[in-house]
């Protein structure tokens, strides 16, 4: 009797157990299988459009040239004034100089201009304000194209270009246009990593004041420096010119403005390769040699890169090279088997980097430049721009295209000039974010660039004052470029995550001006209030 | 003259117990000279047996009536007395007096015309040698106490003559002392009947004694006074019916001008008395209390009544009676001796711990070499900093201050309920009261150790096997999620961790004792205050308790009722604000983390990784296959112990901690997938370490269990979990030595020491912290004073879902500042009063580098602020850039936090927390105090545990009357009512 009772209870604990065992291979099985439900709080963040405040753009100034040393302090003088042309939607554009201390005046404009426009009254949307410079010299130092956006002043800025060898002279030219002291450090990274650079911080910027270094004071012999400059304080509008003399013979001039800050992705849109078959034929490694172009890329974190090259034609199909990047290194990596013609230049690192390019125009065979007369016929007649240019001086609204043009054609009275032809940095730009005005001094063949980095076409559509839109579609990762008249203010619309730059090109001649969204600190901001 | 004695005989049944009385009767060697009857017996049931007695004339009534009524009533009839050698003599149903009572009790009143009432020795009607009652007195306090109660009668008492009152039982009187004081107070109906009328009759002149060679034997039919108590609910309403007639007594008895202040105190002395109830784990008595004093002050006019014919009657000083009464030693002397009665009674089962013995101690120390071993970079320090660790606030003062309901910091501040969580900080904080951020430097070394010691005791109620209890200590001290929640910094889910299993140990002792009930309870808010996700799987336990147990269902029905009132509020925010699944969401700073994939969740893991596995093995071919499967294999020796449980002799234990297991892994995996708390602009998941806190708690008890079938060996298997858990938990113990945990010994400053020094100043200014988030926006927290706290972060900020006007109004200013916007930003900072700002690293998911969008945010704000020239930068700090901004200080009129709308509902929120909260700890106090609940009185004479010597030491009454800690302030002041 008792042990059938056990042998129940036995038989009913096992039992008991095996269905146990059961429920819990199903539970933990299902767990780790099913799709549990799922919840995720959504939250409406508060979207922040700033009041609108007073816009202000800067420019680089003139071109300079070294004075002869007198004394101990360098000083220089501008190689005639820049010309700048402006565009503004909503307000009237107001220039102001600055005080380029270490500029000795030489009669006509020489210090950089600060355009602004005055908050749009009452209206919740900032003024747009957009304006670039271009300047063409030829003297027996400097020779060539030059053209640079003016753009905000930032607290800190990526200089990518320049080199402190032989005959190579590049200036550091940093304004403040605040009303706050700038307090400027500097970070070089060289082809050997990290530039010593004692006596790079702390060099103050008045407000209102231009301050001109040479890079060479404190990275000599750089065949390729990458230049962070940090400003705390006030903000300041950093940019580089370089010039290259050969023997004599002067081999181009650039500014350099800054490249997008350290991101895994770096994209410089209309890259304009000439000459390269006879490069082609060059050498193959890392280029040092600034007859050619090049990709100058720098690691600024503590950790080596991968990095992949990516050169995207118009019509060709992509080429790529892929290398890695010492820590605090820069490498500049040759353009192969490409053809020439305009090229978008895609690097992502594995690490954040910073890139950018610098094309080479060769002068023609007998080294003599013909400087293009200014293309002021090819522009319409007199642009019709609305209500709201119209403003005063030679970068006004409406009326600012013959001031300009006859500026721009004084310092090349004395063409034709024998140089060495030029070079152009193209700095890495940002993607575009809304409606985009592209103001384009006249200049020789302009080009505007367009790139796609989505994974979706886009459709923009280029209007000019003229009142021709042009619409535009652009495949995914593809790139495009449309000519655009010289002295025209064209406006982007539904441009959004475009790269844009414009171009100029001429024999012997070449600029570049990266498009990257200004004002980027009037855009609406996203604020998580907790 | 020949005395003439009338006895009068009270049936309410008939049956043995009257067949014996009335056998009794007619045995008497001095038979009473009249007889009457009294049948209040249900449809005359007892008519046949009291005809066949034969009295001088039955009184039938079909309503039941008191026995004071039916004396009254049966007194009537008879002749008015004539001389004072006229007697009554009362005798209910079961009242069968010894052949010589009569006899006895009528020689004593003979002798001295004194004396106008005998008592006698009233004896157990099942064991008559035991003494039932043997005269009654009042104590200093007008308390009843029965001189005698449950005593072998040895003659021990024989001595005892003169005495305060005597019971009705067997009570033999004047007929005419009846009529002069009027016959009982019919207000008092069953209780302390017969002790007025002594009293009264004492106070008239006469003398009250007892009788000890006369016996009455007395069965506690309920005839006379009340009927024995046999279930709690009867027990309940006696200990109401004396506590009311003490105090309706009292209010008669005492001096006429003090009348209304006794009645005034009664309310207060209900309310100090329930919390001594309480106190004495006798929660059931609360209603009692309060109900007895309103049965007493609203008595409908009794009181008067009984006042008048007290002062009609009364002769003599009330001190000419003090003497009678018992001292306050003699009131001391049973207090004490019932105590240590029902000390054996409650704790002579219980079986000892042997914690020491069975290696508690070691498995203790060696989970403490541990730690300290594994946290070895914390040694010495004051603060902790890292994960989701916030100092706390500077004093006990401040953590208390947040609990409850009122200001919560966040954008501009907002008023709302505390989270319990606060609560738990406070009393966490408390503990070290000097520096309350060191308690979390405690905690973290004493983690390990304290979660094994409590699986140990969580062991020791199911297993005397020393190896099965270091197994359980060791495999749950060492569990994954708990080093893991250690190492990431999460104080919420260690605490979780520390107390599920007290939580276990106090739950299943709850039917047994209120005391473990309200424990639990506690824990249980606890708990839930920790980890509200932790909610349903524990309410899923909680209601199948109240399912399975049957009869002692009370202690577990109120569980959760100490979590549901410190969430009501909350809940009612949440709800509210369309946000329920808002209060899952884990208390204190949110920071988010690598969810692991479902199987390493099933596997312990609230992480992904492993638990440092995979990085342990990076370096072997095969790496994550190999680390996968060595990780199975030692968690499954712990699953394969837990599923032999299943066949084991306890396999309903097995099932049921299996069960609880599983509940946590739906806990854990669920957990992971729900998002709802935001830090910045980020959806953080609930953390899925709570849940496998429950799954490793049942698993290693399982598994316990599963070791208990090789009953003497089963060391061996013991030892092979320990080992396994050991190895699992390796990687993890190694972790913060190489200096991969996030959690560091910090300098307790939040914020950068530049504002903590000034907000020790001005400790309402504000500080404004932006983070840049990885879609490019901003979070931005404004903290005031010396930056944010563990106990001062609302799960009501960091769930929010939509955003105020105020918050608004922040999120606008900070958007204007990161900008170049032509706002005023000095006259929004400085009616803010925001001081500082401070723009720390952007925020990354965990082991990613910041996204640029993140990056060009720091840069916009870092630029917009240099070029302020209304901000001053100070510089780079540890948290972060700081700029300060002159004009902001702390009186600034958007600084203050308006007092006067929070104050009403504060009162009301808070009172009813600590108000259920305080009920629920005085309930949880171990007192010691003699439980009258604790099992009926018979039971108590028949239980093996020295039924002799408990009947003798139980010789006071108090047991059941008054627990000892129930103290009645009235008492005191009411030593003087006599005069």
């Amino acid at each position: 009797m008792t042990s059938k009772i056990s042998f129940l209870r036995a038989s009913l604990t096992g039992f008991a157990g095996l269905v146990g065992v059961g429920v819990a291979t199903v539970v933990v099985a299902a767990a780790c299988l099913l799709p549990l439900p799922a919840y995720t709080a959504v939250t409406s963040p508060v979207e922040v459009l700033p009041a609108a405040g007073e816009q202000s753009r800067v420019c680089a100034g003139p071109l300079l040239q070294v004075l002869p040393q007198v004394g101990d302090t360098t000083t220089y003088f501008a190689a005639g004034p820049a010309t700048i042309f402006s565009d503004a939607v909503g307000a009237t554009v107001n220039t102001r100089q600055l005080d380029a201390v270490n500029v000795t005046q030489s009669g006509s404009v020489t210090a950089p201009s600060v355009l602004t426009v005055p908050p749009a009254g009452e209206a919740d949307t900032q003024p747009k304000l957009a304006g670039m410079q271009l300047q063409q010299v030829a003297t027996e130092d400097i020779a060539g194209l030059a053209a640079a956006p003016c753009t905000d002043a930032s607290s800190e800025a990526w200089l990518v270009g320049g080199a402190t060898e032989v005959g190579r002279t590049t200036l550091l030219l940093l304004s403040n246009p605040t009303a706050v002291t700038a307090s400027v450090a500097l970070e070089i990274f060289g082809d050997n990593g990290a530039v010593s650079t004692p006596g790079a911080t702390g060099i103050l910027v008045e407000p209102g004041q231009q301050r001109v270094l040479s890079l060479a004071a404190y990275a000599p012999n750089q065949i390729s420096p990458v230049v962070h400059v940090i400003s705390t304080g006030g903000l300041v509008h950093a940019a580089l010119q370089q010039s290259i003399i050969r023997s004599l013979v002067p081999g181009g001039v650039d500014i350099i403005t800054p490249s997008a800050s350290p991101n895994t992705t770096q994209i410089m849109t209309g890259v304009a390769l000439t000459g390269l078959a006879a490069q082609d034929s060059g050498e193959k490694g890392l280029v040092i040699n600034d007859l050619e172009p090049t990709i100058r890329i720098a690691v600024p974190g503590a950790e080596a890169s991968d990095v992949v090259l990516t050169v995207i034609g118009g019509a060709t199909e992509p080429v790529e090279i892929r290398t890695t990047i010492e820590a605090h290194h820069t490498l500049q990596l040759p353009f192969t088997g490409i053809t020439d013609g305009v090229y978008t230049v895609v690097v992502t690192g594995s690490k954040p980097i910073v890139a950018g390019v610098r094309s080479v125009q060769a002068a023609s065979s007998d080294g003599v430049v013909v400087v293009p007369v200014p293309v002021s016929s090819a522009a319409p007649a007199t642009p019709q721009t609305p209500a709201a240019g119209g403003g005063e001086g030679f970068n006004g609204g409406t009326s600012g295209v013959a001031p300009q043009q006859s500026q721009a054609a004084q310092p090349t009275q004395s063409s034709p000039t024998i140089t060495g032809g030029d070079f152009a940095w193209h700095a890495s730009s940002l993607s575009l974010t809304g409606d985009t005005l592209i103001p384009v001094g006249t200049g020789p063949s302009a080009t505007l660039s367009l790139y796609n980095p989505t994974s979706a076409s886009i459709t923009a559509t280029l209007a000019s004052p003229a009142g021709s839109d042009l619409t535009i579609v652009i495949a995914a990762g593809k790139m495009m470029t449309v000519p655009v008249s010289s002295a025209t203010r064209y406006t982007l619309t539904g441009g959004a995550n475009l790269h844009a730059a414009l171009t100029y090109a001429a024999v012997g001649l070449g600029a570049s001006v990266a498009i990257s969204p200004t004002n980027q600190r009037g855009a609406a901001i996203t604020v998580f209030p907790r | 003259m020949n005395p003439r004695v009338t006895a009068i005989i009270v049936a309410q049944q008939g049956g043995e117990h009257l067949a014996r009385t009335l056998e009794a009767l007619r045995l008497q060697t001095r038979r009473p000279d009249i007889v009457l009857a009294v049948d209040n017996s249900v449809k005359g049931a007892a008519k046949p047996q009291l005809l066949a007695f034969g009295p001088a004339q039955i009184i039938s009534l079909s309503d039941k009536i008191t026995f004071g009524e039916a004396v009254e009533l049966a007194a009537r009839v008879i002749p008015v007395a004539s001389s004072p050698d006229d007697f009554l003599w009362l005798l209910a149903q079961d009242s069968a007096p010894s052949a010589d009572a009569l006899a006895s009790l009528l020689g004593a009143l003979e002798v001295s015309p004194s004396v106008g009432i005998a008592g006698p020795k009233q004896m157990d009607w099942a064991s008559p040698d035991h003494i039932r009652e043997f005269g009654l007195t009042l104590t200093r306090g007008g308390r009843t106490v029965s001189l005698v109660t449950d005593e072998l009668d040895q003659g021990q008492h024989d001595n005892l003559s003169d005495v305060m009152a005597v019971g009705a039982n067997g009570m033999l009187m004047r007929q005419s002392l009846w009529h002069e004081l009027g016959g009982f107070d019919s207000h008092l109906r069953d209780v302390d009947d017969a002790l007025d009328f002594c009293v009264r009759a004492r106070l008239a002149g006469h003398r009250i004694i007892v009788v000890p060679s006369a016996r009455v034997l007395t069965a506690g039919d309920g005839v006379i006074g009340l009927p024995e108590a046999v279930t709690v609910r009867a027990r309940k309403r006696i200990a109401r019916l004396r506590r009311s007639a003490e105090l309706y007594r009292r209010l008669v008895y005492v001096p006429g001008g003090t009348v209304f202040w006794h009645w005034l105190g009664l309310l207060p002395s209900a309310i100090i008395r329930s919390l001594g109830q309480l106190l004495a784990k006798n929660p059931g008595a609360v209603g009692g209390e309060f109900r007895a004093a309103a049965a007493a002050g609203f008595s409908g006019g009794a009181v008067g009544r009984a006042r008048r014919s007290l002062k009609v009657s009364r002769r003599a000083q009330w001190s000419s009676i003090a003497a009678l009464r018992m001292s306050p030693a003699e009131v001391r002397r049973r207090r004490i001796l019932a105590r240590e009665t029902a000390h054996i009674i409650v704790h002579g089962e219980k079986r000892p711990v042997h914690f020491f013995a069975t290696g508690g101690g070691w498995s203790v120390l060696a989970l403490a070499a541990v730690s300290i071993a594994a946290f070895s970079p914390l040694l010495g320090a004051a603060n902790l900093a890292g994960g989701a660790l916030l100092p706390l606030g500077a004093s006990p003062l401040d953590l208390w201050q947040q609990v409850g309901y009122g200001w919560r910091d966040n954008a501009l501040g907002v008023i709302g309920a505390a989270d319990p969580f606060a609560g738990v900080v406070a009393v966490l904080g408390s503990i070290t009261w000097w520096q309350p951020s060191f308690s979390l430097v405690l905690l973290w070394f004493a983690a390990l150790p304290v979660a094994g010691l409590g699986a140990w005791f969580l062991a020791s109620r199911m297993t005397e096997r020393a190896g099965i209890r270091a197994f359980v200590a060791i495999a749950y001290g060492l569990s994954p999620t708990l080093i893991i929640a250690l190492l990431d910094g999460r104080p919420a889910a260690v605490l979780v961790h520390l107390f599920l299993p007290w939580l276990f140990f106090a739950g299943i002792r709850s039917a047994r004792s209120w005391s473990s009930s309200a424990t639990t309870a506690l824990l249980f808010a606890a708990v839930i205050a920790c980890a509200p996700s932790l909610a349903p799987a524990l309410l899923a336990v909680w209601l199948g308790s109240v399912i399975l147990t049957g009869r002692y269902v009370a202690r577990y029905l109120a569980i959760p009722l100490p979590a549901a009132v410190l969430f009501a509020p909350l809940f009612v925010t949440q709800l509210l604000a369309g946000n329920l699944l808002g209060l899952l969401s884990d208390p204190g700073a949110v920071v988010g983390y690598a969810v692991a994939p479902s199987w390493q969740v099933a596997l312990g893991f609230p992480t992904a990784g492993l638990g440092g596995w995979f990085e342990a093995t990076a370096a072997l071919p095969w790496a994550a296959p190999a680390a996968s499967l060595l990780v199975l294999i030692l968690v499954g020796v712990v699953a394969a112990l837990a599923i032999a449980g299943l066949f084991s002799a306890h396999p309903i234990r097995a099932q049921i901690a299996l069960g609880i297991s599983l509940l946590g892994l739906i806990t854990a995996v669920m957990a992971s997938g729900f998002e709802v708390a935001f830090a910045g602009g980020e959806v953080v998941p609930l953390w899925a370490g709570a849940g496998l806190s429950l799954l490793w708690l049942g698993l290693v008890v399982a598994a316990a269990t599963g070791m208990s079938v090789l009953r003497k060996f089963s060391v061996y298997p013991a030892v092979v979990g320990i080992v396994a858990v050991s190895l699992l938990a390796f990687p993890l113990l190694v972790t913060m030595n190489m200096g991969a945990a996030a959690v560091f010994a910090g300098n307790g400053k939040v914020l950068p020491a530049y504002v903590v020094a000034q907000a020790q100043l001005d400790p309402g200014v504000g500080t404004l912290v932006l983070t840049p988030q990885p879609g490019g926006g901003l979070g931005a927290i404004l903290a005031r004073g010396t930056g944010p706290t563990l106990d001062g972060i609302s799960t009501l900020v960091t769930t929010r879902i939509s955003f105020s006007t105020e918050d608004q109004r922040l999120a606008n200013l900070v958007g204007n500042l990161s900008s170049n916007s032509g706002q005023d930003s000095v006259a929004q900072l400085t009616d803010l009063g925001i001081g500082f700002i401070v723009l720390t690293a952007p925020q990354t998911a965990s082991g990613t580098p910041a996204s640029s969008a993140a990056q060009s945010a720091s840069n916009r704000v870092k630029t917009a602020l240099d070029s302020n020239p209304d901000i001053d930068t100070v510089g780079v700090t540890d948290t972060g850039l700081l700029w300060r901004f002159a004009g902001g200080i702390g009186t600034a009129p958007g600084a203050q936090m308006p007092h006067s709308a929070t104050e009403p509902l504060l009162f009301l929120i808070v009172g009813g927390q600590a108000l259920v909260i305080v009920l629920t700890l005085l309930l949880a106090i171990p007192t010691g105090a003699p439980r009258g609940d604790i099992r009926p009185k018979r039971e108590l004479v028949t239980s093996g545990i020295g039924s002799g010597r408990a009947r003798e030491s139980d010789s006071a009454k108090t047991s059941d009357d008054i627990p000892v800690g129930a103290s009645d302030p009235l008492a005191g002041e009411n030593d003087d009512e006599q005069n």
